[in-house]
């Protein structure tokens, strides 16, 4: 966990996205309670992901698509300027 | 974006701890350099074939103010065979609520509600999506379609912030009464955090029972596979010593699965109400067949009379074994009666064919793990069938109806082979045999490590690896520790030295025991280095986090370095610093006994926080503390 996340003894958080372990992050990033499981996977699509050949998960929760005039919000696609994800263990949010 | 558009975004979520099969995401959209139009989908899309074998979509009804699917599964399944999964959305722009008419999509297996509006720069477009997870029967189909509706309507009007604040407020009293604080250690603390948050993460309101079983799966998808065995090792401590409620909600868990494991047992063959649970609590036909029982993997009936055995010591409540408990420790017992054989040339018991926790090492014959834990459950068997029928005369003559118990030559039975149980004699060392052709087989070959670290097996080939000493899962070590109390300390130490050297740290659970057994016979350095390694290890993690790991680390703290150990009356605590630590804190249940023991570098000490006394020995003496007291250990 420390090699994918600075030290914090109350977030895992990152500041930069990282394509090349998005799979292994994805895995921390993961909230549930007793029946409903959100997978760590970013609201907005990201590349090829979820499309039908390849679901994201059995169950696909948090998905948004956000087309402007026309142009899907992907963020593979995107140029980010600024960019933060944070599990926050004393909340249990994302 | 490509176009040269710039947009802010910020997206929130929590799955509530309030509100059972509840949550919620806030996702907000700033336009920062255009003017446009914004169409806006939003999903909820399912793949049953992912999730669970045997489920398949079967409707959905949209409108204009929620979507809801709803899927169905195998009709024996337990908590029910149909999923009614909903969402429901609102949007705002600069706060304002839009009123836009909703499409729908007529897409298979997804509800998709989109809206199409008009921003301009500096625009903020806010939307909130509320999602719902019912469970339930078919025949109530109606009734949960507009039961998921109403629950999201209710958190609409309720709105994000509210149903944030419920969820916060039930989360912090939830870690509060379960953190584990480490000093001196941020890095250490982080991983302890992240491990307990994902084990209390996983039940809803109320101690809910079914579907926390293992937190990398919700319900729904917990269905085609849950409740390994390692469960009952690695996770139920956890639960045990700080919510006993959720811990016998676990066995209530097993107890339901009765019926399942008579039937696995039936298709093997046994009879007479014997049960066999499997290693996986498979919970469907379907499931089911899609992987066999294995008539040589017992570790979930071996480990299920342990845990009973610990609920009952760690709680004192003995409710549970007149309830239910004895009705599953008689299956157990039956299992057993009828899996040994008697061998003639050794006029003694035997157990063939097992495949243990360690299970590189298959099909073995006279398994000293399976084989004396199959010993103590007939022994324990007998012990409780006294008990309850002196406690609970009334109960106990109805359950010996509803299970066509004859206890005199049940029992009769029970203690003659648990007399005459053959086990594997250690050798002129004291060294436990993992089974009766250990001995036989060679040490697999060592590689010295080139940074000075000690030498670790090489991998054996998966067609050799019944040819050699190899220990993936510690299995006499479990049994070591399960029952310490059985064995004097050169016998522990000894094995201990032995299995460690050979053990293979390829499961994220394996360092768990051995860290354990090495703190508590003092060999402080390789307990470190051993714990160190256990929160090292997410190798097989893939996906989601392993979740029959997540235990082990709270585990190797509590019962290694605190020593902690219950007895049927009393505490033992033998608590020590780790050397880069400054100190650490935990509290847990003991017998309805709330208790807090904290340790720094200069001294140890045990709070009483409940209002009746409890019996600690510390150092070999034992003390009594009072309600409201404290001692130092």
């Amino acid at each position: 966990m420390s090699r994918l996340f600075p030290i914090d003894p109350w977030q895992l958080c990152e500041n930069r996205l990282n394509a090349a372990s998005l799979d292994r992050r994805r895995a921390y990033f993961v909230l549930n309670n007793d029946r409903l499981r959100m997978d760590g996977h970013f609201a907005e699509p990201y590349g090829s992901e979820g499309s039908t050949a390849s679901p994201r998960s059995g169950i696909d929760w948090c998905r948004l698509r956000i087309r402007i005039d026309g142009e899907l919000v992907d963020l593979s696609l995107c140029e980010i300027n600024r960019y933060a994800r944070k599990l926050d263990l004393r909340l249990a949010e994302v | 974006m490509v176009s040269g558009k710039r947009i802010k975004v910020s997206s929130k979520r929590f799955c509530s701890a309030a509100e059972s099969g509840l949550g919620a995401l806030r996702y907000t959209i700033e336009a920062l350099n255009f003017a446009a139009t914004i169409s806006i989908d939003v999903e909820l899309q399912v793949h049953p074939e992912v999730f669970a074998t045997g489920w398949a979509y079967r409707w959905k009804h949209a409108d204009q103010r929620a979507g809801v699917l709803q899927l169905a599964g195998p009709r024996d399944s337990d908590w029910g065979d149909l999923a009614t999964l909903g969402i429901q959305f609102e949007v705002h722009r600069n706060g304002e609520l839009i009123d836009h008419p909703v499409q729908i999509s007529p897409i298979a297996k997804m509800v998709r509600l989109s809206l199409d509006l008009d921003v301009v720069d500096g625009d903020r477009v806010r939307i909130d999506k509320w999602m719902c997870a019912l469970l339930g029967h078919y025949d109530q189909r109606d009734r949960l379609m507009a039961a998921c509706r109403d629950q999201l309507t209710a958190a609409s009007r309720q709105g994000y912030t509210l149903l944030r604040e419920a969820h916060r407020e039930v989360w912090a009293q939830r870690r509060q009464a379960c953190d584990l604080e480490v000093d001196g250690a941020p890095e250490v603390q982080q991983q302890l955090r992240f491990q307990c948050f994902q084990l209390l993460q996983a039940y809803g309101p109320g101690d809910r029972a079914l579907p926390f079983y293992a937190p990398r799966q919700s319900a729904l998808e917990l269905s085609a596979q849950s409740a390994p065995w390692e469960w009952e090792v690695y996770a139920f401590p956890f639960y045990l010593h700080l919510r006993p409620r959720l811990a016998k909600a676990l066995l209530d868990y097993r107890y339901a699965h009765l019926p399942r494991a008579l039937h696995c047992a039936t298709a093997l063959g046994y009879d007479r109400g014997a049960t066999l649970f499997p290693t996986r609590a498979r919970v469907s036909q379907a499931a089911r067949s899609a992987a066999p029982i294995r008539a040589d993997l017992l570790s979930a009936n071996a480990t299920l009379a342990y845990s009973i055995y610990c609920y009952e010591q760690q709680t004192g409540d003995r409710e549970f074994m007149i309830d239910r408990g004895l009705e599953l420790l008689i299956g157990l017992a039956r299992f057993w009666t009828q899996r040994v054989h008697f061998s003639p040339g050794k006029q003694q018991y035997l157990l063939h064919g097992v495949t243990g926790p360690n299970e590189y090492s298959q099909h073995r014959n006279k398994p000293w793990y399976t084989s004396y834990l199959a010993r103590w459950t007939l022994e324990y068997a007998v012990e409780s069938v006294r008990w309850v029928k002196t406690a609970a005369a009334e109960r106990y003559a109805a359950l010996e109806e509803r299970c066509k118990f004859y206890e005199y030559t049940e029992t009769k039975q029970w203690t003659a082979i648990a007399t005459n149980f053959y086990l594997p004699t250690p050798n002129g060392e004291g060294i436990i045999p993992a089974h009766a052709d250990y001995f036989d087989l060679p040490e697999p070959a060592t590689e010295v490590a080139t940074d000075g670290e000690a030498s670790t097996p090489v991998r054996e080939p998966v067609h050799r690896r019944q040819l050699v000493r190899e220990v993936q899962q510690p299995e006499v070590l479990l049994g070591l520790y399960q029952f310490a109390a059985h064995f004097e300390e050169s016998i522990l130490r000894a094995n201990f030295q032995h299995y460690e050297k050979l053990q293979r740290y390829e499961t994220p659970t394996a360092p768990g025991i051995p860290t354990i057994l090495a703190a508590r016979l003092g060999e402080r350095k390789r307990a470190q280095e051993l714990f160190d390694r256990l929160l090292a290890d997410e190798s097989d993690w893939g996906l989601s986090v392993d979740g029959s790991a997540l235990g082990a680390a709270w585990m190797a703290v509590v019962f290694g370095f605190a020593g902690l150990r219950s007895r049927v009356d009393h505490l033992v605590l033998a608590p020590y610093l780790p050397e880069q630590w400054t100190g650490y804190r935990f509290s847990f249940y003991f017998q309805n006994r709330r208790l807090r023991l904290e340790v720094d570098r200069s001294r140890s000490v045990l709070y009483n926080e409940s209002d009746r006394s409890v019996r600690v020995a510390v150092g070999g003496n034992l003390k009594e503390i009072l309600g409201g007291a404290q001692i130092l250990c």
